[in-house]
């Protein structure tokens, strides 16, 4: 599935500080809100208190007048004084002796607002809600009562909370801009090398430049770069054997040109039929070297092998030993060949067939006449061993790394060949990831060793179950 | 004339020697670097023909040398690397031509042709000595304009002497130019040349310097 870092920031961080925002403000409007009536509170408390202090003096008189009166119930029905215009949301009442109302506050009622004495309390009056606080002097004969509207309260809270609001909804896309803004520009150097990339000609393969880089993208970029060299070996090793494959072919070309000419010029019948042959024989080796290289093109890593793939190496060894038998037997060489237990190894018979004939006939190459070759097969350390030894002049021990580079030829060698065989064996040996590895025979020639990896077939491995079964059972 | 072929294929050597036997030249043919070596320290050639890619020794490596010891003999480079810097190298360390294969045979021919005439000082195509002309490119030999008949032998001994006049050419030197080592060497063969030549042409055109050879002049 496919997504893009830059929305994913985007969308991430946009997302989470949009919660965080939300959860911070309505934090901060709870505390505002306690923070408030904890003020309104005080502040009620603080008219209680004022008014109280205020009043007391003035209301001494009066409770001297209230004491005189006592006897005479009437006077109790005397009308309060109204003393105070206040604030429209405070209202007060001051009470003397608990039931003679002194003081009122315009809107405040007639009865008290509440009987507990020093704690809030919430009533509700007329259809409004008051917060109501009573306070008294130390001889209880005075008792003020403070009551304020809610409403005061909330439309103080809501205030305050659609300025969070406010504050937020400028805040929130401002976020977004910044944030979408720095995730662009954090993202600038992956679009730049994107850019630099997708700007390059087939063969410019150059290293990324990997300063000005992110750290986070530093290991994609060194990958690239890796695969960039190696793609670059790739490329000159191509062009390499391109440019030695038409020069190979060139000494073929020049030979048939010239061989024709001669044919061509001579007067003489047997000079004639001389350079005719070695018109076809200029052909051959062409021949043999374009075929070469079609077996060497075709040994692609991506045509791919599979560990499923058996292959009974003693069967096919024995196949290519005897079609390859008569040419050993027409230069009068001794070929034999030893191969004891069935051998299956991974890999494609196809391949290996092609590696196995090219070894032999390397072997009946440069076999002198008379001489011996010897093809083996042996278990070694789990691996199943292919060797090729022969009787011929070997190849010198400083040699033997060269002679698997495409078109070597060894020194002092005169015998038609392409200077590929072994290039193609090497291939082959790399793909089945087995060793190869040249040495001198007993027979004082070339011995090459080729170790597979040893396959377990299908009927070893039913063998095998069937023998565990007989062994759990004879255990039973 | 005496040519070496420096060429490691079977078949290209096989064919280019033929093909220079055919026009008359002497073709020793040797097939690695260091036996190009030890043979062109050991023999007198006319020309050599080198091939790049060789083995044991390449011959660039062997036209260094040579050109280190002092020998001028023209060197004509056959070669399948055609790049123009293969071609530079090839003409910065003493190659007289350069050819690339596969080339005319032809071609081949005109061109150590030429780089003959140029190493005796010459530059025009044709040998003339009073009445008689010798065109090496068509290998004939015209006396008062009529075109005479003579051996593949006959000719290289007397272009060989009309290329020298007035230098006594000795008779060794006169059969190096004749014979490859393949050839056997008939102990009269300069002689009876020279006595063919001598019944063709007069007998006061080639002059015998006794126990040394034979002058024109």
């Amino acid at each position: 599935m496919s997504f893009s870092i830059k929305r994913r920031l985007l969308v991430g961080l946009l997302s989470v500080s949009a919660v965080i925002c939300v959860i911070a403000s309505v934090k901060s409007y709870f505390e505002t809100r306690h923070e408030i009536e904890e003020l309104f509170d005080a502040q009620i408390v603080q008219s209680a208190r004022s008014l109280l202090a205020l009043s007391s003096h003035e209301l001494y008189e009066q409770l001297a007048y209230l004491d005189e009166q006592s006897k005479d119930p009437a006077a109790n029905e005397s009308k309060p004084i109204q003393i105070h215009k206040y604030e429209q949301s405070m209202d007060f009442q001051i009470w003397l002796m608990g039931s003679h109302l002194a003081v009122r506050s315009e809107s405040a009622p007639n009865s008290p607002f509440t009987r507990k004495e020093k704690t809030f309390s919430d009533i509700n009056l007329n259809g409004s809600q008051l917060r109501v606080y009573a306070l008294s002097n130390e001889d209880n004969t005075i008792q003020v009562q403070v009551a304020e509207n809610y409403a005061e309260r909330d439309r103080l809270s809501n205030s305050i909370s659609m300025r969070l609001m406010g504050s937020l909804s400028v805040m929130l896309p401002l976020l977004g801009i910044l944030i979408s803004v720095m995730v662009t520009r954090t993202m600038e150097p992956l679009n730049r090398i994107a850019r630099e990339i997708e700007s390059r000609t087939g063969d410019d393969l150059q290293p990324v430049n990997d300063n000005d880089i992110p750290d986070e993208a530093k290991p994609m970029i060194t990958a690239l770069n890796h695969l960039f060299e190696r793609l670059q070996v790739a490329f000159e090793n191509i062009s390499r054997f391109t440019a030695d494959a038409a020069h190979e072919l060139r000494t073929p070309l020049a030979s048939l040109r010239v061989n024709t000419q001669v044919a061509l010029n001579a007067k003489e019948e047997h000079m004639r039929n001389d350079a005719l042959n070695d018109v076809i024989s200029s052909v051959d080796h062409a021949t043999v070297l374009v075929e070469q290289l079609l077996v060497l093109s075709r040994l692609d890593p991506e045509s791919g092998l599979y560990k499923n793939e058996h292959t009974d190496l003693k069967n096919l060894t024995e196949h290519i030993v005897a079609q390859q038998a008569t040419d050993a037997i027409k230069a009068d060489i001794d070929i034999g060949l030893d191969a004891k237990a069935p051998t299956y190894v991974f890999g494609k018979s196809g391949m290996i067939s092609i590696l196995i004939r090219n070894l032999i006939e390397n072997a009946i190459h440069h076999t002198p006449e008379h001489g011996v070759i010897d093809i083996s097969l042996n278990m070694e350390n789990d691996k199943v061993k292919l060797s090729v030894a022969d009787s011929g002049p070997g190849i010198p021990a400083h040699e033997r790394e060269d002679v698997f580079r495409r078109f070597y030829r060894i020194k002092g060698n005169d015998k038609p060949g392409t200077g590929l065989g072994l290039s193609i064996v090497q291939r082959i040996v790399e793909l089945h990831q087995a060793q190869i590895a040249l040495g001198k025979s007993k027979l004082g020639g070339l011995q090459v060793d080729v170790w597979f990896e040893a396959a377990e077939t299908a009927v070893d491995v039913k063998n095998k179950s069937v023998m565990n079964k007989h062994i759990a059972m004879a255990a039973q | 004339m005496r040519l070496l072929l420096v060429e490691d294929n079977q078949n290209l050597g096989k064919g280019i020697h033929a093909g220079l036997s055919q026009v008359g030249y002497a073709v020793d043919w040797v097939k690695d670097g260091e036996t190009a070596q030890s043979v062109l320290n050991s023999e007198e050639y006319d020309l050599a023909l080198l091939d790049i890619g060789l083995p044991q020794k390449s011959g660039l490596e062997v036209l260094d040398e040579l050109r280190l010891r002092g020998k001028d003999l023209p060197v004509l480079i056959l070669t399948a690397r055609d790049t123009v810097n293969d071609r530079i190298i090839g003409l910065d360390k003493g190659a007289d031509d350069y050819m690339v294969k596969p080339f005319d045979l032809d071609e081949l021919n005109a061109r150590i042709r030429a780089l003959l005439r140029r190493s005796v000082g010459r530059t025009s195509p044709i040998i003339t000595y009073d009445d008689i002309e010798i065109n090496p490119a068509s290998h004939t030999i015209k006396k008062d304009g009529k075109i005479m008949d003579l051996s593949n032998r006959g000719f290289a001994i007397l272009q060989t002497l009309l290329e020298n006049v007035g230098r006594v050419m000795s008779r060794s030197q006169l059969e190096q130019s004749l014979y490859s080592w393949k050839d056997d060497i008939d102990s009269n063969a300069v002689e009876v040349h020279i006595h063919h030549i001598r019944k063709k042409f007069g007998n006061e055109l080639i002059r015998t310097i006794r126990g040394i050879g034979y002058i024109v002049d």
